[in-house]
Order: structure tokens, then sequence, then C-alpha cells
């Protein structure tokens, strides 16, 4: 028999009406079946168990340790985490050693589902590239095995509730092993309750089974049955088959769902929790490395050796393995750093290793173009050395051997022609030809038809020379080269040059090339080249040779140094040069990486960065802000952004017309867009920071710089890691102000549709319309232009040809209809609402308008106007409301938007482009970069009532504005922000009147506030108009200054000098009236502002377009419906059952007829 | 050995119908001779335990969980434990769809992004239960060639029907494991108890012996047996769960590769419908075009991706890929050399009581 307890209870003769599991005696379940005895009765007698009086002799009795385990949530956990130490044993003991249990063997199951689900939590998180990812992943873990222990929990409160036991009750038997109390129905141990009291407690004083007495009570069986107890039992045990039934029907669904709902909700603060740390994380890298990196700028002289070791920087062994092959160390330690020599086939593994290292950097062609370079590599290099002298030496010696045979073969040649052309005359001759006299054949040739012709006269004349030789005679002395016969003696000379004749050449080649590697480069070796012809040639001239044999030999020997230099080349790679290169490469590398790791934190468009998770955030706040219906939401997740405009259209239009509902929503979206914009801002000052307090990208930008203005690098490594910081610095700034615009686009829009809906329109009504009728049908034109800035004639020809069909209505004909005009009106406003909305592309208005529309000779004639106008408008200043409703949800928000704007407009409509003069360019420029921070310290500085503070922040800020004068600004105004300064000051200390008045902080503010009050396109054409040069001068040094104070924007220092030059030359050209030429002299200035809108992307020009961002926000929303829809009602579905099957637990049914109500006889209690 | 069983087995048992019980005979389906119900053995061929698999799927349906939810008296541990099968199989299949649920699907992008993310998780669903049921298999087939015992091995327990106050649910026996336990092994269904003399009963034990390596006849081929059975259950099942721990892991992680992208589900559809399902084409173009989606849609992307999920596609998951796969060989090939070395009788000695001869 399975249980202890009941082995050792002696049985009546009567059987009893506990079953149990009879797994080991199956004979005994079908030969006997206690229950058949019983059919007579209704409800089966028992007989109360009662403990044996005694003992089989020999046995010993195993004390009884059952008991039932009550524990709070820690104790739990606690024991759980302990049985998990054993589940190990049984492990091992099972698995090595064969030894176990049922409930052991069991246990390693439990074991092994833990194990097994946190193996795929840490496969799947392995797989994914992002730490919010891979915490889901473990979140997933824990909510899953939470919701598995939690529901059974759950479902057992009513059923606690309703009968006073907990139906997930766990005990413990004599052996220690947990098992859940009501697992086996057949096998229930209730006698572990004899001595737990009404108050579940264990209480061997209180009545036995006390506790049953209570749910006996409870569950309303009646009190004078006989054999109560064994009623109750049967009861509580209906319960919790009942529920564990019920627990098992309902945990397939219920753990994935709650999982799934917990999990959702642990996203929120998991994610911020883990951005936290990420932005604390890298941002404490981020500042390690600056604080490092300004350690360096203050050293002189430094070397690249301090960088590495001051910021920490790991070296690719690789790399530095295969470079450090090239300096060998000698046994005193001293280290060979010259020159050497490698195969063409080691030049190309470095360079591909280079390669590799570097690829997508963007810095990495730089140094691969610098690896290339004579100052790193050489790959057609000359070693110089004794072997070279001797080589030359050898090289001069044979010149006139080698001039010997030029010149007989010379001679070979003419013969051979002489004897063809005499064989041609007179083939029969051919025998005897050998021993005739040459004389003979010259005359024979003179004698012949083509003898008076200038090549054959030519050709007889130099054979002449010979004509008393025979033609055996010559061919021997040619053969033998007998210089003599061939009355050729001059030309025999000793050619060899003198050892220290050649290094008298070659030393003075290595001065002049400054030379210390003993190579010859390319260039060295051309050199070398020429000065040897000298000495060559300088020697046999002083011998007294003749000049054409002079310069014979000379010819022949330059031809036979240049061979022999092409020979000779070979690669050569200088170690030191190597070494350096690879640092700075690494050096960067790891600069890089820390400011990658800080974007991708913070700025990036990457999952889970900070922008990533604005992202995802902000546009469903918006969209639920402006409440949009539920249709209306299933529309835009639908339909195309076409749609989806007019949709959005129109919902903006309704809340622009409803003034307190707008300004809830403006504060409302600042209010949200703040926390994001402030966290963009902050990573900017990180990375870039201001001219004053630069951030990481300036600073690194400037030790780069350093350390190659102390090395001697070409301008190619030099003009890589420019491009590298510029771009860098330039991607910052491009999606801060993309993102601004992003978030600022549709308060913006709003405000748009404000003036046009509640402004332009009543307007055009009220004076062109009175009433029903066209009052002044005359004025409309004029209205729309003020609007539009273009006739509105012109401008719905363009509308007519062009638009839609019937959605837009024209003014040419019968715009006297008052219907018609109202109509037109309002198609004309859909228009530029439309704009506002989708439109973000320049070169698409410009086309738009300017294409001639079918029936017309041309386009319309103020296009480019109009285009200005408009943009204008999308890109105008907030009103005033609008301006007070964001600051009211956000201070200084708009003040960001605004500059924000100006920056957008710039670079939407581009310097360049012909829009520029019809547009208003008041606020050229951004002061996005110093303003906060200067005005901040303004504004400190004022509040400040403690003297000795005023006189601290004073200093500093006085330091700044005294820098705004070096760089040229107005004197009058640094004057006066200074007065107030120090009158402040003064005022604190001594006492002395002062006033602090608004206008006199704005002062002060304005030193740093350049942009707002000076138009840089302006100032260019004025300058190149003006031919006063002290305008010019003036001019010059002020856009030094606006130029100099975008720097870290644009970046482009080599323009910024072109830009400097240019002004130089026109300077120069009043002066002194040199040349100078207008045409395009404003170009670099243009490039500098990267101000071109042809080719670039649409992307980089603007922020996102507000009805994609409200679209997506449609589709995020919309899907995160459908899934709660479906998880609620699974949640739902499944309670609802649950509850329906709680409420009829303990009934009455066939299974469980209660026959004990019947045979009552009092049958006081249903 | 199963058709031994299955020819040794009396004729008027194979013919026994009780209620409920599934027929396991092929002949005589309608005699019903008048026969006890007693607990016995039945054949372990695939196709017979295909169908007792099948009526106890339904039995968890359409007996144990209203009987359950009635709260019967007579609910067994069996039934109980059956029962908890339905979680497990419910559970993931309904986690991938509400994760598929929060698909973006009106988004193109997002949502196709979404669906490859979907399909994966329904993939690895299917993949855990499947390399859970692989490395239950393992152990099983290893047990079965090396020591002739099916861990599997069906045997219909008769229990107590419900008394005559039980109402419409009936409950005849239950379809249980001769080794679903160690310490309530069923040793007496292994004898064949129409057997003439004793080492015909002995039969199935003297067959195992010989796998157990237990040398020559021995008397007592059950006794010396039953402690080395008990051993290989044990450690056969706690290697089945630790294997279950190493291999899920691996079976997500595949599920989860690349390599399951590349072939799409439209492409499979038409395939279906157009090569396979198609009344034009003839039998062998069929046969060629099974052959072809079987490899293009299961052989190649599962062998790919479990080189892929070897190398992994970053460094953490390369360690991970390489771990995990090594690990689950190293378990596999220990727990096959323990149960090989560990559960024969060449460990012991085993002696014949009459004569004293040592085997």
């Amino acid at each position: 028999m399975t249980g202890n307890l009941f082995t050792k209870i002696q049985i009546p003769v009567k059987p009893q009406i506990q079953t149990q599991n009879s797994a080991p005696n199956a004979a005994a379940s079908h030969t006997y079946n206690p229950l058949q005895t019983f059919s007579k009765f209704e409800y089966p007698p028992a007989v109360p168990l009662s403990a044996p009086h005694t003992k089989p002799k020999g046995t010993i009795e195993d004390p009884a340790k059952g008991k039932i385990v009550k524990e709070t949530f820690l104790q739990s956990m606690k024991s759980t985490v302990k049985s998990y130490g054993d589940y190990c044993k049984y492990f091992y003991n099972a698995g090595f050693k064969g030894k176990g249990t049922d409930y052991s063997v069991g246990k390693i199951n439990d074991l092994a589902i833990r194990v097994g689900s946190l193996g795929i939590a840490i496969t799947l998180a392995s797989s994914k590239f992002f730490p919010f990812a891979r915490g889901m992943e473990f979140v997933g873990l824990g909510t899953w095995f939470a919701a598995m222990a939690a529901w059974p929990k759950l479902l057992a409160l009513p059923v606690k509730a309703r009968t006073g036991l907990d139906p997930s009750l766990k005990y413990e038997d004599s052996q220690g092993r947990r098992k859940s109390f009501f697992e086996d129905r057949q096998y229930l141990c209730f006698d572990l309750f004899k001595h737990i009291d009404k108050n579940g407690n264990y209480n061997p004083k209180a009545p036995e089974y006390e506790m049953f007495d209570n749910i006996g009570d409870k569950l309303g069986i009646p009190r004078n049955i006989p054999n109560r107890r064994e009623a109750i039992q049967n009861k509580i045990a209906q319960y919790a088959v009942q529920y564990n039934t019920l627990t098992m029907l309902t945990a397939g669904v219920m753990t994935p769902v709650l999982s799934s709902l917990v999990a959702d909700q642990l996203q929120i603060p998991l994610g911020s929790a883990i951005e936290k740390t990420r932005i604390l994380k890298t941002g404490m890298s981020l500042q390690n490395m600056s604080k490092n990196i300004d350690s360096l700028l203050t050293q002189d002289n430094l070397k690249i050796d301090n960088a590495i070791e001051t910021l920490g920087t790991k070296l690719d062994s690789k790399l530095a393995h295969r470079i450090s092959s090239y300096i060998p160390v000698a046994e005193d330690g001293s280290v060979d750093l010259s020159a050497k020599y490698i195969s063409p086939k080691e030049e190309q593994i470095l360079s591909n290793l280079f390669g590799q290292r570097y690829y997508g950097t963007g810095f990495g062609t730089g140094i691969l173009q610098e690896l290339e370079t004579e100052s790193v590599i050489s790959k057609n290099a000359i070693p110089v050395n004794d072997v070279l002298g001797l080589d030359i030496k050898n090289l001069s010696s044979r010149i006139s051997e080698k001039l010997k045979e030029i010149k007989t073969e010379e001679i070979r040649t003419l013969f051979n022609e002489v004897e063809n052309s005499y064989l041609r005359l007179s083939p029969d001759n051919k025998n005897n030809l050998e021993s005739s006299k040459i004389s003979d054949i010259l005359t024979a040739l003179k004698n012949s038809k083509k003898g008076k012709t200038a090549k054959f006269r030519s050709l007889i004349a130099a054979a002449s020379t010979y004509e008393n030789m025979t033609l055996e005679e010559l061919k021997n002395a040619i053969n033998n080269k007998d210089l003599d016969k061939l009355k050729l003696a001059k030309y025999n000379i000793d050619t060899t040059l003198q050892t220290e004749e050649i290094w008298r050449g070659l030393d003075s080649v290595k001065r002049i090339m400054k030379n210390s590697d003993n190579v010859f480069t390319p260039i060295g070796q051309k050199y070398a080249a020429v000065q040897l012809q000298v000495i060559f040639a300088d020697k046999f001239k002083s011998a007294g040779v003749d000049s054409d044999v002079v310069s014979a030999l000379n010819k022949v020997f330059e031809g036979e140094l240049t061979r022999y230099f092409d020979i000779r080349k070979s690669t050569l790679i200088r170690p030191e040069q190597l070494q350096k290169l690879f640092k700075l490469g690494e050096l960067n590398l790891q600069i890089k990486k820390t400011i990658d790791s800080y974007k991708a934190a913070t700025i990036k468009d990457i999952a889970e960065s900070v922008t990533a998770r604005s992202w995802d955030k902000l546009p469903k706040k918006y969209f639920n802000l402006i409440g949009f219906s539920k249709e209306e939401l299933e529309q835009l997740a639908r339909i195309d952004s076409v749609k989806a405009s007019e949709i959005i259209s129109h919902k903006f239009s309704e809340l622009a017309k409803d003034e307190n509902k707008l300004n809830h929503v403006i504060t409302m979206m600042s209010k949200y867009a703040k926390d994001a914009v402030t966290k963009e801002q902050k990573a900017f000052i990180e990375l870039v920071g201001t001219i004053e307090n630069p951030g990481l990208i300036i600073k690194a930008e400037k030790l780069t710089q350093k350390l190659l203005d102390n090395s001697s690098f070409t301008g190619e490594l030099r003009s890589g890691f420019d491009k590298f910081y510029i771009g860098s610095k330039k991607a910052v700034k491009q999606k801060v102000v993309n993102t601004i615009d992003s978030l600022g686009k549709p308060i913006q829009i709003l405000d748009i549709f404000k003036s046009l809906d509640v402004e332009v329109v009543p307007k055009i009504e009220n004076n062109v319309v009175v009433g029903d009728k066209l009052a002044n049908p005359e004025k409309a034109p004029h209205i729309i232009k003020d609007f539009l800035g273009v006739d509105s004639h012109e401008f719905f020809k363009k509308m007519q040809a062009d638009m839609e069909i019937g959605k837009y209505y024209t003014f040419q004909e019968g715009y006297d209809e008052p219907g018609a005009y109202k109509k037109a009106v309002n198609s004309l406003v859909e228009y530029i609402k439309d704009i506002a909305l989708q439109k973000n592309d320049i070169s698409d208005w410009i086309t738009k308008f300017e294409v001639q529309p079918e029936g017309f000779n041309k386009g319309i004639k103020h296009s480019k106007h109009m285009v200005g106008t408009m943009a204008d408008t999308i890109f105008s200043h907030f009103s005033p409301a609008t301006r007070a409703a964001i600051e009211n949800g956000a201070k200084g928000l708009s003040d960001i938007f605004e500059n924000n704007k100006t920056e957008m407009k710039r670079r939407f409509l581009g310097a360049d482009s012909v829009i520029v003069s019809h547009s208003n360019f008041e606020n050229y420029g951004t002061n996005f970069v110093h303003s906060p921070e200067f005005c901040a310290l303004v504004d400190k500085f004022f509040n400040s009532s403690n003297a000795s503070d005023a006189q601290e922040t004073g200093k500093q800020l006085m330091q700044l504005i005294e820098f705004r004068r070096i760089k040229g600004l107005n004197d009058t105004e640094i004057n006066d922000a200074i007065k107030s300064v120090k009158g402040y000051i003064d005022h604190l200390v001594n006492g002395s009147k002062f006033d602090k008045s608004a206008s006199c902080i704005e002062g002060v503010k304005d030193i740093y506030n350049h942009n707002n009050s000076i138009n840089m396109t302006k100032l260019i054409d004025n300058l190149f108009n003006s031919r006063d040069i002290q305008y010019v001068e003036t001019a010059k040094k002020r856009l030094t200054m606006l130029l100099e104070d975008r720097a870290i924007e644009l970046g482009a220092n080599k323009d910024f000098q072109d830009v400097l030059n240019t002004i130089n030359g026109y300077i120069s050209h009043l002066k002194n009236g040199s040349a100078f030429n207008k045409e395009g002299c404003k170009n670099p200035f243009y490039k500098i502002l990267n101000a071109k809108t042809a080719n670039k992307d649409i992307g980089e020009m603007a922020g996102k377009n507000t009805v994609d961002f409200m679209l997506r926000a449609a589709q995020n929303i919309r899907s995160r419906n459908k899934w709660q829809v479906l998880v609620w009602s699974l949640f739902a579905g499944t309670v609802g059952f649950s509850l329906i099957t709680l409420a009829n637990m303990g009934h009455t049914n066939s299974f469980n007829p209660d026959h004990w109500k019947h045979i009552k006889k009092n049958g006081d209690k249903k | 050995m199963v058709n031994l069983v299955q020819s040794l087995e009396p004729r008027q048992n194979t013919a026994a119908s009780f209620r409920g019980m599934p027929e396991v005979s092929f002949k005589k389906k309608k005699q019903k001779p008048a026969v006890k119900e007693e607990d016995k053995i039945l054949p372990n061929d695939v196709f017979s335990k295909m169908k007792y698999n099948i009526k106890k799927t339904k039995d968890i349906a359409l007996t144990h969980f209203p009987r359950g939810l009635y709260g019967a008296p007579d609910y067994t541990f069996f039934e109980y434990l059956q029962t908890a099968k339905f979680p497990y199989y419910v559970g993931g299949p309904i986690l991938a769809a509400l994760f598929y649920a929060g698909v973006k699907y009106d988004n193109q992008l997002a949502g196709n992004a979404a669906k490859k993310v979907a399909k994966h998780m329904a993939l690895g669903v299917g993949l855990y239960y499947l390399s859970a049921a692989l490395a239950k298999g393992l152990i099983n087939t290893t047990v079965q060639l090396a020591r002739g015992m099916d861990l599997n091995h069906p045997y219909q327990r008769v229990i107590s029907k419900t008394p005559g106050y039980t109402g419409i649910f009936k409950k005849g026996f239950e379809i249980q494991k001769v080794f679903g336990s160690n310490e309530f092994t069923r040793w007496d269904v292994l004898y064949k108890k129409d057997g003439k003399n004793l080492s015909e009963i002995n039969e199935r034990y003297t067959d195992m012996a010989k796998k157990f390596k237990i040398k020559a006849e021995t008397e007592d081929p059950d006794g010396s047996l039953k402690h080395l059975i008990k051993k290989t259950i044990i450690m056969a099942k706690a290697w089945q769960y630790a294997l279950t721990a190493l291999f899920v892991p691996i079976g997500i992680g595949i599920a989860n590769q690349k390599a399951w992208d590349e072939e799409n589900v439209q492409e499979f559809k038409g395939l279906l419908k157009n090569g396979i399902f198609n009344k034009k084409l003839s039998t062998k173009t069929k046969l060629e075009n099974i052959k072809t989606a079987l490899k293009d849609y299961i052989f190649s992307p599962f062998i790919k991706s479990i080189q892929q999920f070897w190398s992994g596609n970053s460094k953490a998951s390369s360690i991970i890929g390489k771990t995990s796969i090594s690990l689950a060989a190293l378990g596999t090939l220990t727990a096959i050399g323990l149960l090989l070395t560990k559960t024969t009788a060449k460990n012991y000695k085993i002696e014949n009581k009459s004569d004293g001869v040592k085997s």
C-alpha cells in the first residue's frame, strides 16, 4: 500500500469507504469491490479510524512527521530555492547512480522545465541586439512562471472563501517530500488536520478535527448525521477535484494571457530603467574621455603614445603584431625604426588589414590613402648603399661597350641595305658578292635607276667611307667589333666612373632630398640620374673627348640608368610612420566607438535609443490628444496618405476653430514634446557642445589636429579626419533639428490652420462678401495677393489646369457669384493646408507653379514670389496665443521651436535658391547653439542677490562678452553690455543705483543673439555690392564671426578659408584694382552654408511629415487595440467560465448525490 | 518481441471487450465471452500505441474533464495527470497567437517584419514540442534497443468502476505504462499468466535478461532483473528530462534563424495547390513535387538553420549556439553511455541457488 499512514492503521473488519490508490495490487481491485457491499445503503456508513492499539512484534515505528505546509511568501521563496538544490541532488542520484523514487524523478522534471525555459530565454536573448529586447526575454520568462504560479492561487481564493480550506494546499510527508494535498483524490491524508484548530493553526489541545467541523458548518452539512467528518471530507474533496480540473482547463489560456499582460506593463519600467542606465553608462565614458582629452590638449609637444596611454586605447592585436615585426628590438633594448623593404605581397596584406580595420569608420579612406603615400609606404624606392655605388660603377664601365655595339650595329644595318639593293639590281652576282670591293658595288648602285634618289645617295655616301675594303673584310670587322678598321677609334674610351665620383653625385642628391633613410624615392631617382649624368659628361668633356661622342655616351648612360632604377625599385616601409598612423587610427576608432555608443543610446535612429522611444510614445500621445473617433482611427490606419491627409486636415481644422480646446491641445503637446526635446538637446551638448563649452566631437577633432600638427603626415590623412569630424557634427545637428521639427510641426500646422480659418477666411468673406452678396468683387484678388503674394488669377489659372477637377474652383469665371466665390476661397485654403500637412519638397512646389498649364502660354507669373510667401507662411512665427499656449506647457519651448523653424526654412529653401530673394529672411540662421547657455548665465547673473556670486558670474560673463569683441561685434553693443554688468555688480557691492530693466537684460543677451538681427545672405550681398573698403572690412569681420558661430554645424574648414580668400580678393581688388571675378564669388559662401537644395534628401531637409506622423500613430494604436481585444477577451472569457464553474462548485450532482440530506430526520436545513 | 507477445496472447483475452476499451484484437469482434476484467499488458506496436493515444486524448476532453468538473469521488491521480497535459499543449500556441495579434498589419513593412517574427514564434512552439519529444524518444529508443524494455509499453489497468450512484460517465480501465513508475512497476503484467511452465511464464523476463547481459539461463530472471529495471527506469527518466532541458533551447534557437525566411508561405501554398493537389498532374510528378516541397521547405531550411544557429549572428549568439549544441550532444552521449554501462548485469554477480553456478 502506498501511504505510510494507512499501513500503520489497523483496519477493522468492516471495509472502508476510503478507497486507496490500489496500484500495486491490481488483482485485488477486480476481485473485490468494497462499494458493492454497500449498495443497499444510501450513504455508506463508516467507522472512524483509530490508531492501532498493538504494535506488531519486531517492527520499529517510523515517527509520523507529515505536516501541512503553511508558509509566508518569503518562506516559500526560500524553500523553493532550497528545493532546487535538492532537485539537483535528485538528478545526480538518478541520472548517474540510478537511485531515486517516483517523487524525486518527478521533481527532476520540474527542474528541467525551469532550466530549459531559462535556456530558451538565453538563446532568444542572445539573438537580440538591443538590451531592452534582451531584457524582455527574461521578463517574459519571469512573467510566464509567475503567471503559471499565480493563476491557481487566484482561483483558489474563492474556493477558500467558500470552504475555508485552500485547495492549492501543500503538505509534506514523513520523508519530507512536498506534494499538492489534493492531487490524488484517492489518497488524501486528512488525518494531518487532526490537530488543526478552527483558526487553521496547529494546536494539539484543541478538539480533534476542529477545523473540519467549522468547514462543515460553512458548507451546510447537517450536524447530526452519522459520520459527519467523512461527509465533510468528501465535500472538500469534491471542491478540490473541481478546482483542480478548472485550473487545468483554464491555465493553458490564462498563463499566456496573464504573462503577456504583465510583461506588457513591465515594458514601461524596464524600458526607462534601461534607458537611464544606458545614458548613464555611455555618458560616463563620454565624459571620462572628454576629461582625458582636455588634459591632453594642454600638453605641449603632444605625442601619440601619450594620448593612447591617457585614453587607454586598446590596440588591435593583429595589426599591432604585424607592425611590430617591422621594428626589431636589439638585445640592448634599442629599437630599430629605420625603413624596411617588404615584398609587394606583404604590402598588400598590410593595406588589406588596414582596410578591414577601418572600414566604414568615416576616416578609413584617409588612412588608406595616407598609407599609399611616400610618407608611410613607398612602393618605388631604391636603397642608397655601397651596392648602388658599385652597380653604377659597373654600369658606367659597360657604357663604351654598349656604344661600340650600337655603332657597329649601325654599320651592319647600313651594309645590309647596300647588299640588298645591289642584289635586287643584279641577282646573278650573288656568288661572288662577298669578295667584291665595296667601291664596285657602290658604283653599280650609283649607276642604277634609283641611284639618283636622295635616299640612295645618302646611303652611298655613308658607305663610301669603307670603299677600299671588300664586303667580306667589312663583315669580319663588324663581327669582331674592330673599331680601328671600322674607323670608329674615337669611341674607344674607358667610361668607368670612379666610386668617389659616383658618391659625389649621390650624396648631393641625399643632401638636397634631406634624406635620412638612405633611400631614393622616384623623385630622388630622377634627381640622381641627372646628377650622375652631369658628372659623367663633365668627366669626358674635361678629358677633351669630342662633344658628339660625349653626348652619344651620355644618352646611353641615361637609358641604362633608368633601366637599372626600374629593375632595382622595391617597396619600402617606414615603420615609425606606420605605427603612428596605426595608433592615430586606433585612437580615433576608440573615440568613434565612444561617440557611437552614446549616440546609439540617445539620438540615433536605432531601436531603443532615447529618440526611438520618444517616437514610440509621442505620436500616440499627440494622436490621442486630437481625439480621433474609432471610425477615424480605423480609416487612418488603413488608407493611403492622400486620403489620410484629408481626414487629418478636417480634424485639425475642427480643432483650430475651437480656441480653448486648441490651446489645451497645444499646451499638452508641448508638455509631451518638452521631454524629448530636452533629451535631444542634452545629447547635442554632450556630443558637439558650444564654442565656449565644446563637446566630445569638437575636442576629439582638436586632439587629432594637434597630433597631426606634430607629425609629418600628408594632407590626405588630415582631410580624411576632417571629413569624418565634419560629418559627425553635421549628423548630430541634423538629427536634433529634425526631431524638434517633427515634434513642433503639428503645433505649427494647427497655428496655420487657425490663422487661415479664423483670420484669413473671415477677412475675405467680410470684405468681399456681405451677407449673401458679393459686395466688393474688386477687393478679392488683393486679399488673395496679400496672403499668397500672387495675383489670384494667376494662382487659380494653375489650380484649374493642374488640380483635381471639381475639387478646386477657379476665380477666373463666375467668381462674381457669392457661392462660387466662397467655394473658391475654401479650396484655396484647403490647398494651403494640404501643403502645410504634407509637401516637404521645395522643388515640388517650384515645378508645380512654373510648369506651363495646358491651354496657357506660360506658367504663373509670380510663381517664385508665391512659393516664397508660402514658405514664409509655413515657417512663420507662432501667433501670440499659440506661443502662450506652448509656454504654458513647457517654458522656453516656443523659442526652441522658432529657432528650429528658421533653420528648417533655411534648409528648405536653400541659399542658392531663387526663392530666397522673394522670401522674408529676417531670421536667417540659428542661435540654437549658444543662446540657451548664455542666456541662462545672464539670468543667473541678474538674479543673484549675493555680491560675491554676482562678481564670480559677472567675471565669466564679461569674458564671454569680450570674446565677441575679438570676433568683431559692434563695439557699442559690447560696451553697453559690459556697462550693464559692471553697473549691476557695483549696485550689489556699493549699493549704487542700477535700473535692472528688461531691455537692459535683453541687451546683454543680444550679444550672443546675433542671428536674429543679422541677415547673412543680405550681408554677403551687400558686401560684394559695396565699393566702400571700410564697409567691406567691417562686413568681413562680421561675416567671419557669423560663420564661426555656425562652424560647429557647418564645420567646413576648407570652404571657410575659401570664403575669406574671396573676400580678401575683393578687398585687394578695391584697394589696388587687381583682377576680381564677381561671377560665382558667392559660391563658396553658399557652399559653406550647405544651402543647395538640389540633390538633397527630403528626409535630410525636414523632419517627419505630419500626416505620416499621425498615420503611424494610428497604425500602432490599431494594432495594439487588436491585441488588446484578443488578450482581454481571452481573459474575460476564461474568467467568466471560471466564475460560472466556481459558482457551481460543491453542488449536489450525479457524482455527489449527497444522500445524507434525505436520511436526515429533522431535515431542517436544505 | 512484439509479435511474440501477440501470438502468445490467449485468444479469449484479445477478444475481450470492456466498456470503452479500444479494440486491439483483429478477430472475432462480436464475440463477447464472459471474462474477468483484469490488468494486462497491451501490445506496444506503433499502431496500437497510436490507437491508445487517440483514445487517451479523447478521454481527456470527454471523460476526465467532465468528471473532474463534477468532482467525481472516484477521480484518480492518473486522470489528474492526464488533464495536466492540456495546459502544456495549449499554452504555447496561445502565446504565439497573442504575439501574432500584435502584428502591425496596416503597415506593409512593419507587418511583414512582424509576420516573420510571428512565423518564427509558431515554428518555435512546434519545434519546442518536437525537441521535447525527440529527447524522450532518444532515450526510449536506446533503452528499447539495449535492454528490450519499452518505457512506453502500455498496459491496461482495471480500476474500480463507478458505483451505482455515479452518473453518465463511465470509467472502466486506464491505459498506463508498465514502466511508468519505478516504485510500483507492474511486474505482474509482465508474466505470461497462461504459461505452462516457469520458463514460459517468465518469457518476457528471460528475453530482457539476455539484453541486460545476464549470460546464462537463470532460474530467476525476474528476480534478478527487477532492481536493474528499476535502475533503468530512474536513469532513463532523469535523462529524458535533462535532455529535454538541453534540446528545447536548440529547437527554439533553430526556429529563430533566417533560413526559415527564405521561402515564403505563399509560395508553399502555391506549390501545394498547383503541384501536389493538382488533379491534372501524374502521380510521379506529384511525388517529385512532394520531394521538392520537403526539401525546400523543411529539410534544407532545417539544415541551414542548424548551421546558422551554430555560427550565430553575433558574438553572444555564436557562443550560445555552439555551447547549447555541444552541451546537448555531450548530454546525449553521457546519457546513452551511462544507460549502457550502468544498467548492465555485468556489474553484478548473479547466482543460481540450485546449482550455485555463477554466470
